[in-house]
Order: C-alpha cells, then sequence, then structure tokens
C-alpha cells in the first residue's frame, strides 16, 4: 500500500497512549511513527522530520493542540487530525473550523483511527487518481459520470441529470441505505414531502437503465419505508 | 393586579354587607323592644280595657260609690298602686289605697295639670266613667311619664325625613368604602407588584414606605434569600456538571488504552480462541463504558439546562428514517452485554399527514431518543424481532410509538424511571425522556396484553 511510506507524527502527553497509537499503526504497516509528549518537543519533531501528517491531542502540558496545529499550518499544509478526549461539539466545530482534516473522540477503536488516517492521506495525497477512475461498475454495465452515459454490450444510454445525480448519491453511500429523504435533499435540494412519487420514477427510470430486469432489480435496491441502497456486489 | 382590584372589591362589599347587617340587627332588635314596651304598658300598665272594666264594676249604694268584688281582683290585677274616683266637683267620692299625702277634693286647674303631669310624683292614668273620673295612680319608681306634641307637618314629613336620612347615610357609607378601598388599594399596589414580580423570578424591589412598610421589608428579605439560594443552586448545578464533564473526560484516556489493548489482544493469533473471546468481550463492554459515559454527559447537562438547544427546521419523518437507517447501515453500536447484534427488521409506518410535519428541533438529540428506544428493542431481544416504528401527528404534538415482536419494557423499568437512586441501566430511556421533556413533549409507556410496555415519544408540534 502506498500509504504506508507516509510518516506521522503523534503528539499526546499520555505515554502509554502514545506507544499503543504507535503500535496500531506499525502494526498496520506504517513504517515511520514519530511520537512527542508536549508542545514544544512536537515542534521540534515536526521541524526536524518534516512528518507526512500530524495527530494532535487538545490537552497538552504545555498548550493546547490547536495552538499547535497554527504553529504547523504556518509552516506547513500537511493533514492533521484531532484525537481528544472532549466530545463537546463546540470543540469537535472548533478544531474543524481550524481547518484540521479530521477528529476523533476518545475512546477510539483502532480500526476506526487507522480508516480514518488512510482516509485522510488518501484525500491529501490520491487526489489525482481519483478523479482519473470515476467509473461506476454494476455488473456488466459500466457508467461514466463524466458523460453522463451507460455503457453495456458496446451500447451507449444517455442518463439525465437528475438520474446521474440520484446514482452519485447512492454510490457515494454504496451499500449502504440512503433514506429518501438524503437523495431528495441532494437531487432537488428539498423535504421529501412533494417529491413521492417523482422520486419513484426517477428510480423506475434508472433501473430501467441499470437493470436487466427492472420489476426485480439487483443494483438498485428498495430498502422498504426509508429509502435505496445501491449493492456493492451482485448479489 | 387582577387579583389585587378583586381583593379591593371583595373588601368593599364586605364592608358594606357588615354594615347592612348590623343595621337590620339594630332595626330588628328596635322593633322588638319597642313592641314589647308597647304591649307590657297597654296591657298590664295603661289598661285602657282595665279601666274601663273597673268603671263599669263602680255603683252607687246608699248615696256612696261602691266597687263590687269582681272589680277589685281587676284593680289588683293591674299595676295600679292606688284609686280613686271624682265627682263634677272634685271631690273624691271612691279611693282604693290612696295614701295620705294625695288630695280628696281638686280644683280644675289641679285636675288638668295632673292629668297630664304628675300627682305627688306619682305618674297617672284618668278615665271618665259615667259622671265620675277615674283616677288611677302609677308606681312611682318604677314609671315616668312624658308628654308630647308633634307639628302635623313634621309628622307628614317623617317618612320622607327617615328615607332622605337612610340615603343621605348610605352615600356616606359608600363614599367611605370607595375612599378607603382606594387608599388600601393604592398601599397594596407596590406589594403586589413586588410579588408578581417575585412570581416570574425577578427581584421583588418594593419600596419600603407607608403602611406596608413593614411587610414590604420582609417580603424584600425573602427575595433577597431566594436570589441567594437560586445562586447557590445554580452554581451548585454548574459544578455538578462540570464535574461529570470532568470525570468523563479524564476516563477517556484511560479507557482508549483498555479498548486499545483489547482489540490487539482479541486478533492476537498466538493467543487461543478463548483467550481471544475475551479480549473482545472486554472491547465491547469497554464501548458500553463510553456510550454510558456520553449518556452521562449528556443527562446531566439536559438536567441542568447546560446544553443549549440546536433548534431548526426539520422533518419529523426523515428524522426517524435516517435513524433507522443508520441500524440497517451498521453505524450504530448495538454491542450488548451478552453476543453480537440480533437480527432485526424495522418497519416504519409515517401517514401522508405524518410526513408532511415539519417540527423545529434538535435533530442530533431526537436522532438520539428514538436511537435509544430502537436500540433497546434490538439489544433486549437477543434471538431477533422486529420493530414497527409508527408516527402520528395531532394539532399540539407529534409522536413516535416504538413496539417490536419482543419482550417489551418490564414493568420494574417503568416504575423506576422516575427514580433517582435506581440503576444506570435505564439511563438510555431517561435521556429519551429528557430529550422529549426538552422539546416540550414526553416519554410515556404503552401497556402490552401481555404485561409489559411499549414506549411512545413525543414532541411539542410547535417545537
Amino acid at each position: 500500500m502506498e500509504n504506508y511510506r507516509y510518516e506521522i507524527l503523534v503528539v499526546d502527553d499520555n505515554k502509554e497512549l502514545l506507544s499503543l497509537i504507535a503500535a496500531i499503526l506499525k502494526e498496520d504497516g506504517y513504517r515511520k511513527v514519530l511520537t512527542a509528549q508536549s508542545v514544544k518537543e512536537g515542534m521540534e519533531m515536526f521541524h526536524t522530520s518534516r512528518p507526512d501528517m500530524a495527530i494532535l491531542d487538545i490537552m497538552l502540558p504545555d498548550g493546547d493542540g490547536f495552538a499547535l496545529f497554527r504553529q504547523m499550518r504556518e509552516e506547513s499544509e500537511i493533514p492533521i487530525l484531532f484525537l481528544s478526549a472532549k466530545d463537546e461539539d463546540e470543540d469537535r466545530l472548533f478544531g474543524l473550523g481550524l481547518g484540521a482534516d479530521d477528529y476523533i473522540t476518545k475512546p477510539f477503536l483502532p480500526k476506526e483511527l487507522l480508516l480514518r488516517v488512510r482516509a485522510v492521506l488518501k484525500r491529501t495525497y490520491h487526489m489525482k487518481e481519483e478523479k482519473a477512475e470515476p467509473v461506476i461498475c454494476l455488473g456488466e454495465r459500466k457508467v461514466l459520470p463524466e458523460r453522463a452515459v451507460v455503457t453495456f454490450c458496446g451500447e451507449e444510454t444517455p442518463l439525465t441529470a437528475k438520474e446521474l445525480a440520484l446514482l452519485m448519491k447512492l454510490n457515494q453511500n454504496r451499500g449502504r441505505i440512503v433514506t429518501f429523504d438524503s437523495l431528495c435533499n441532494a437531487v432537488w435540494g428539498d423535504f421529501y414531502y412533494g417529491y413521492e412519487n417523482t422520486l419513484m420514477v426517477h428510480i423506475r427510470h434508472l433501473r430501467e437503465k441499470l437493470e436487466d430486469d427492472p420489476s426485480h432489480p439487483e443494483w438498485i435496491l428498495t430498502a422498504r419505508g426509508l429509502g435505496y441502497r445501491l449493492a456493492k456486489v451482485q448479489p | 393586579m387582577k387579583s389585587l382590584l378583586k381583593i379591593i372589591r371583595r373588601y368593599s362589599l364586605t364592608v358594606g354587607a357588615i354594615i347592612f347587617v348590623i343595621l337590620l340587627c339594630n332595626a330588628v332588635v328596635f322593633l322588638g323592644i319597642g313592641y314589647m314596651t308597647v304591649r307590657d304598658m297597654d296591657e298590664s300598665v295603661y289598661g285602657r280595657d282595665s279601666m274601663e272594666r273597673i268603671g263599669a264594676e263602680l255603683s252607687e249604694e246608699e248615696g256612696e260609690i261602691v266597687i263590687s268584688p269582681e272589680g277589685e281582683d281587676i284593680l289588683k290585677d293591674t299595676s295600679f298602686v292606688w284609686a280613686m274616683a271624682l265627682d263634677g266637683a272634685g271631690r273624691a267620692v271612691w279611693e282604693w289605697r290612696l295614701p295620705g299625702e294625695i288630695k280628696r277634693s281638686y280644683t280644675l286647674c289641679e285636675v288638668s295639670s295632673f292629668s297630664r303631669w304628675y300627682l305627688e310624683d306619682y305618674p297617672v292614668r284618668t278615665w271618665k266613667s259615667g259622671d265620675l273620673l277615674l283616677v288611677f295612680g302609677c308606681d312611682k319608681e318604677r314609671l315616668a311619664r312624658y308628654d308630647m306634641l308633634i307639628s302635623v307637618e313634621m309628622f307628614t314629613f317623617i317618612p320622607i325625613y327617615m328615607k332622605a336620612a337612610v340615603i343621605a347615610n348610605l352615600v356616606i357609607i359608600l363614599l367611605f368604602i370607595l375612599c378607603f378601598g382606594f387608599r388600601f388599594y393604592q398601599s397594596m399596589r407596590p406589594v403586589a407588584e413586588g410579588v408578581e414580580r417575585l412570581s416570574l423570578g425577578e427581584a421583588a424591589d418594593i419600596p419600603e414606605s407607608g403602611a406596608m412598610e413593614e411587610l414590604a421589608g420582609k417580603i424584600n428579605r425573602v427575595s433577597g434569600k431566594l436570589k441567594e439560594q437560586q445562586e447557590m443552586l445554580a452554581r451548585r448545578d454548574e459544578a455538578r456538571t462540570e464535574w461529570i464533564a470532568g470525570v468523563s473526560h479524564d476516563i477517556r484516556t484511560p479507557l482508549s488504552l483498555i479498548v486499545g489493548y483489547a482489540d490487539k489482544l482479541s486478533q492476537d493469533m498466538s493467543l487461543d480462541e478463548e483467550n481471544r473471546r475475551t479480549a473482545e468481550k472486554m472491547k465491547r463492554q469497554s464501548l458500553i463504558i463510553r456510550q454510558l459515559i456520553a449518556d452521562l454527559n449528556l443527562t446531566s447537562k439536559l438536567l441542568y439546562q447546560a446544553q443549549p438547544l440546536k433548534l431548526k427546521d426539520c422533518s419529523a419523518a426523515a428524522v426517524l428514517r435516517e435513524c433507522a437507517a443508520d441500524f440497517y447501515n451498521g453505524e450504530t453500536e448495538l454491542s450488548s452485554g451478552g453476543g453480537g447484534a440480533a437480527d432485526f427488521a424495522i418497519e416504519i409506518i409515517v401517514g401522508k399527514e405524518a410526513e408532511s410535519v415539519r417540527i423545529t428541533a434538535d435533530e442530533g438529540l431526537l436522532k438520539r431518543a428514538l436511537r435509544n428506544l430502537i436500540g433497546n428493542s434490538i439489544r433486549h431481544n437477543e434471538e431477533g424481532c422486529q420493530v414497527t416504528v409508527s408516527m402520528r401527528v395531532d394539532q399540539s404534538e407529534v409522536s413516535w410509538l416504538i413496539e417490536d415482536t419482543g419482550r417489551g419494557i418490564p414493568e420494574t423499568v417503568v416504575r423506576n424511571m422516575d427514580r433517582t437512586e435506581s440503576t444506570v441501566h435505564i439511563m438510555g430511556l431517561r435521556l429519551a425522556a429528557q430529550i422529549a421533556k426538552a422539546h416540550g413533549g414526553k416519554l410515556s409507556f404503552i401497556r402490552r396484553s401481555g404485561g409489559n410496555y411499549d414506549a411512545e415519544l413525543s414532541v411539542s408540534a410547535g417545537k
């Protein structure tokens, strides 16, 4: 994995937690993890090693993580993630408002930390790659969002703007139920009430273009009373 | 202020009523005494009837006037102390118990005088019987005589004078009542205003002067004490909330270590299966502690109103759908004390009317309340169950009824909802109840035929 070559700096005042986080990251494959226990030490480490990403605690013995964040941001644009025992919404919003890439509340599951670190790294350093391949695969059919077409057996079927918007929203949450409300908000920017039939009609049209048998859909599945789900793999 | 006017009105009516009752009593007593006196005088003292009968019992026998024995009996029954009969020349021709100091002969002038006045200090009554003038002496110790002349004009106007007097009295009384009532109102008004401010939670601040000086002073002191207590309570609540927030903050770092190491151990292939399972259990329990800390923190903030609601316009049906979808998408922690998440299905019933409803609510909190209730149904039915949430709307509230095919909420839990000393296992339900309350609604429990309960969450449609 490409991600593992990135250097990560972790700053937390708790020594044991530091070694746990370092162990979690290293076991997952990250080759270089640096740790620091204070703002001063963190800044020194930041200057000497130039890490690719930082994970900061908010309460530190010689200052707070927000201040450390600002100092780092003055010199570099590396992704920074807050890891805090404060679950107050204000703190979370303040941290994200400063421009942090994510905010994790303690206690956290190791897997959660790894997923978030991976997502942040991917977002920061792999933007171009992601843009290069925006194809949605639905079995034999492929949807090319940039051109708003479905290709199947060499034939191309165009998608309308609304159909594409619906599909993109479902694809963003692929494998999970997206409620009627989120779909309507994404496509029409409005509440679901009043769009019940419209939404149903658009989904039917999408199915006609994407499914082998639109009355027994295999990709766009209905979650009764809740919304729709785009299947990850063909059942 | 309305109540003060009411007090004044009552006071005036009461004063009026008291005066009326006293006057009525006086009139009754006066008339009664008058009637009794007149009756007594008439029958036993004045006794016109007796005098007439006595006159009839006098007769002339051998040139002398005598009284029959019956006549003498009648005389004895009256309260007259003596009697005599005068002839046309003013001589006493008959006498009965006549005292020595009373003359036996009278001139016309003397007769005229005593008939209207006294005879030797005796009040007398006279009666003409045939040619004789009967003179009866009354007990001078018991009776007094008063002769009176009234002008006819005066006599005619008496009823009018009396009416005028009554009316004048009533007007004066009314004026006094109004005057005193107004003064009473004036002096009471600042006190009433102060008490009203007190009831609104403000300082009483009543000017300490006038008739109500002492009362105002006392109320002001009470107001001061109340304020002091309120401040103390607020400080205590704040300290408690901060303490809970502090503890929950400090607990998070060690808990991170427990979760992290337990997770590592549960995936450590060098350990045997049983030890890995034990580590997995430790991890799951730690996550429950995490949820409890979050709930405890929120519940204390809601209880002491330290958490401002982030109100915004939202669709009540959308909140429910999102909450249910989160369960399906695995975004809601379902780990329980025992095994893994059960097999569940959530059915949502939202009518056409309910679909259109928008409410002003803290969406995050509302979702949390619904999540707690739906999560309870799933967690406590390890063998799997179907949860049905039906949404209902009326003019004043929006409600969600959460039913499941499982065992329902036991009675002991429902009974312990309001008891502070009970265990923390019902914190999720309590939190739901607090969230409902913060939104002008409530959490209620509906008894099933089987004995256990289903929960219904409601919030005010306005808020």
